[in-house]
């Protein structure tokens, strides 16, 4: 076997021709058929030669056997080594085709191993033939998955789901959950995210792996519950395709040939989670059962035991377990009726510790004693469902003997209500029970009046608020008109005449009840005069009765109402200076004829 | 005339508006407040929540109602009926007194913040008036400032018109405070609403739903901010931590 090795090394030295192994594809991808081909120059093939063997390994299926003479044409390379004094001429081989399929693991994984029978005995060609197996571009580039840490837990009892993902060869990146609702059955203690890591996966180019415990949960309700998929979004590198350009230079054309892959937007999701949730057994269930399943401890603890009145005393109640996370129920406290007591304080707290979460509950109850004597605080006790030992176990704490001294510290308050004065509302007072702050104050005298929270709804008030303004407006137009218009000394003389005139008449008719005649006339006449003055802002006073004629007839007085304003004037003047007499009658009539020219009279 | 028209409305005006808030007599206050000094709370408090359903809003009516529900051991709605109280009456001493008193018996305790006491000065007189008060004093005042400007039209001599100037000023300075203060009330009262835990202990759930994740469980007598309402549920937040949705039949929305 030796010797036929050298003479293959000699010639493969001399024609540039060898035995090789090769595959027919560039990329083997995972559940896919490809060849694997052993080629053979002609010339080399062994006289005594039986049967090739391929011992597959790592799942890889070998589906047959098929072998051609083929002439091996040098690639590329060879020719540019053979330009340059190397090998690299066509030669005859026999092409051996192993028909394989690969697994549908990913990696780089080992074929297995050939051989071939030569004088009839094995010789071996190959002991081991690495393979690279990739994912196909058309397969998820991301696998996730969730692993339940229990698939058959008690109502109540804590689990851990774990989070898996693997990123294959052609994941570009843009991870994002798109939905991680663990469903209404469960109470859920998250993890934190963030610090998940991804490592290298062994024996891969680029795969990437990370893995964490997602959430710790724990059913609400027996039954077969559900924990829906979680759906994840990320970006991916297609299927390769070959892209031809055609360009144009000048009267020249050229075409060109490119392999491209496009980024491909994908969802993939977990497949759901179905876990069974068994009912708490009935059997053995202890009364203060609270609910609490998975592995707990308890304790409680009074400060003292030893103390006077108006001192307080402390019970610490302290329980952890790894049941629902975040949740402790209380335990059932004895009857403190001897001692005044004030709301406990509780404080929960959840760590991850290990595996599980574990919640912590304390409660701190303060007991202030309402009087003096030796009390007995019957046991506390707590109970829950251990689900690793399918029982129900209890822990208690106590009893406790207390011994209260009498101290300096004043009795306990007691409320009591005020005698009423009567049975009326208004006996009700004002009162403080206070008892230096201890208590509550006294009720309120209700009166009928209703409020309102919210006054400014009240669109009334608004519109009164802004009523203000128009008024300011309103009022501010009508002095700065009334200003203006005084300023006008005719005009105001105008408006005036009138009520200037009235008075005149008035004092006519005064003068007329008394019988002063002259007073009467004197009256008639200057009313008349200021009448017309007013009315044209014209002193007519003064004037001889032509010089007012003219004047009236420029303002185009009607020549009939001149001449009866003339003649009343005369007429006046006549009985003022004259000695003559007119009767009441008489006097009544020239009134009530000035009047009515008065009236008639537009100017 | 006319001025003694525009005056004569604004008189009828004003009449009117006193009548509108005139309520009706309920006999349950009287029957109340007996039932309350015979120590028969549970009575009190039925005779007191009929005038509240007939519509009474009175912060007295409130504040008995919290006094008869603590007496009776019922401390969400205690507390819920003495923040429905100072709402009304937010400078009332004796019903912030029986709310912080009422708030030490709750099982989840709000923390106490150290409040700079400048700010707190500042909150004394911002809570001094009530803001219907504020509101009444803020009318009074714009129809002042608008009759002095008016009467300082008529006013002849110089000194004359610069003391009307400087009442004018006086005055808009005083409107300037108490309107920002009314208005800062009225935009905390319209966004913030507060809720009380009514029933013993209400669970914060991820949703408004029956069937989502019970985030949280309040005990009774704890306050929180109400964010929204939804269908049979209130949208909630208590702190940095605690956001969630409670159920409206287990709390109080303080309104």
């Amino acid at each position: 076997m030796k010797r036929f090795l050298l003479l293959c090394l000699g010639l493969t030295a001399l024609v540039g021709a060898r035995p090789s192994l090769q595959f027919d594809k560039d990329r083997i991808e995972a559940g896919q058929t490809f060849n694997l081909q052993f080629i053979v120059p002609i010339q080399e093939l062994p006289q005594n030669r039986g049967a090739l063997h391929l011992e597959t390994r790592d799942n890889f299926k070998l589906l047959g056997l098929d072998s051609a003479d083929q002439v091996i044409r040098p690639e590329m390379d060879d020719i540019f080594n053979s330009f340059f004094g190397g090998g690299g001429r066509a030669y005859k081989a026999r092409v051996y085709s192993f028909k394989v399929k690969a697994p549908k693991k990913t990696g780089q994984l080992d074929l297995g191993k050939l051989t071939w029978n030569i004088d009839g005995e094995p010789n071996l060609i190959s002991s081991k033939i690495p393979v690279n197996v990739q994912r196909s571009f058309n397969d998820d580039a991301l696998a996730v998955s969730l692993t339940p840490s229990k698939k058959s837990i008690y109502e109540g009892e804590q689990f851990s789901v774990t989070l898996s993902l693997h990123t294959f060869d052609h994941f570009q990146g843009g991870l994002q959950a798109t939905d991680m609702s663990t469903g209404n059955d469960f109470i859920v203690h998250r993890n934190d995210l963030s610090n998940m890591e991804f490592k290298h996966v062994e024996g891969t180019r680029r795969e990437m792996k990370a893995t964490t415990r997602f959430a710790w949960l724990s059913p609400t309700k027996s039954g077969s519950l559900q924990i829906p998929s979680f759906k994840f979004k990320y970006t991916k590198l297609g299927e390769p395709k070959v892209v031809e350009e055609k360009k144009q230079m000048g009267n020249m054309s050229f075409s060109s040939r490119s392999v491209k892959q496009e980024p491909i937007e994908t969802e993939t999701a977990t497949a759901p989670l179905n876990i069974t949730v068994l009912p708490l057994p009935t059997e053995g269930k202890p009364d203060d059962f609270s609910g609490m399943v998975g592995s707990y401890s308890f304790d409680a603890n009074f400060d003292k035991t030893n103390l006077k009145v108006g001192e307080a005393l402390t019970l610490s109640i302290n329980i952890k377990g790894d049941g629902i996370p975040g949740t402790i129920t209380d335990p059932k406290l004895p009857d403190f009726s001897d001692f005044r007591s004030v709301p406990p304080e509780n404080s929960i707290n959840k760590k991850v510790k290990g595996a599980k979460v574990i919640t912590t509950k304390d409660v701190k109850v303060f007991l202030y004693p309402k009087k003096k004597g030796t009390f007995e605080i019957p046991a506390i006790t707590y109970s829950w469902f251990n689900p690793a030992k399918k029982k129900y176990e209890t822990a208690s704490a106590g009893p406790w003997t207390i011994e209260v001294e009498k101290g300096e510290a004043p009795a306990e308050p007691v409320y009591q209500a005020p005698v009423s004065a009567g049975t009326s509302t208004p006996a009700v007072q004002k009162q403080e029970i206070e008892f230096l702050g201890s208590d509550i104050r006294f009720i309120h005298a209700i009166t009928d009046k209703s409020e309102t929270a919210a006054p400014h709804r009240s669109i009334l008030f608004w519109v009164l608020f802004a009523a203000a303004i128009p008024f300011y407006l309103i009022v501010n137009f009508a002095i700065t008109r009334k200003r203006k218009r005084n300023s006008n000394k005719a005009l105001v003389r105008k408006g005036k005449a009138n009520k200037l005139l009235k008075e005149k008449f008035a004092k006519a008719r005064t003068a007329l009840k008394n019988g002063d005649g002259k007073g009467f006339y004197a009256a008639l006449e200057n009313g008349l005069i200021d009448y017309l003055s007013n009315l044209t802002n014209i002193e007519f006073k003064g004037m001889t009765r032509p010089q007012m004629k003219q004047e009236l007839a420029k303002l185009h007085v009607k020549d009939e109402t001149i001449a009866a304003i003339d003649s009343w004037l005369e007429k006046c003047a006549f009985v003022r200076f004259a000695p003559v007499s007119t009767t009441t009658e008489e006097q009544s009539r020239m009134l009530a004829d000035v009047e009515k020219l008065c009236e008639a009279l537009k100017l | 005339m006319k001025l003694n028209r525009i005056f004569l409305t604004i008189a009828a005006a004003l009449l009117m508006a006193t009548a509108s808030v005139a309520a009706p007599a309920c006999a349950g206050i009287e029957a109340g407040t007996k039932a309350y000094n015979e120590n028969d709370f549970e009575r009190a408090i039925d005779e007191w929540r009929t005038c509240v359903d007939e519509g009474v809003v009175n912060a007295d009516l409130y504040y008995n109602l919290g006094n008869a529900y603590y007496r009776s051991g019922k401390l969400g709605f205690a507390i819920y009926y003495y923040k429905s109280a100072l709402r009304l009456h937010p400078g009332d001493d004796d019903i912030q007194h029986n709310l912080n008193f009422a708030q030490t018996k709750t099982r989840d305790k709000e923390d106490d913040e150290e409040e700079n006491p400048i700010l707190e000065g500042l909150m004394d007189l911002h809570h001094a008036l009530s803001l219907k008060s504020q509101m009444n004093i803020s009318l009074v005042l714009f129809w002042a400032i608008a009759l002095v400007i008016l009467a300082r039209r008529f006013v002849n001599g110089s000194r004359g018109k610069n003391v009307c100037t400087g009442i004018v000023f006086g005055m808009s300075v005083i409107l300037c405070t108490i309107g920002a203060s009314a208005l800062y009330k009225m935009i905390v009262l319209e966004t913030d609403i507060t809720g009380v835990v009514t029933a013993s202990s209400a669970d914060v759930t991820s949703a408004p739903s029956d069937k989502s994740q019970t985030l949280n469980t309040l005990s009774e007598g704890t306050s929180f901010e109400v964010i929204g309402e939804q269908g049979n549920f209130a949208e909630i937040r208590l702190g940095e931590k605690i956001r969630g949705f409670v159920k409206l039949s287990e709390v109080g929305i303080v309104k």
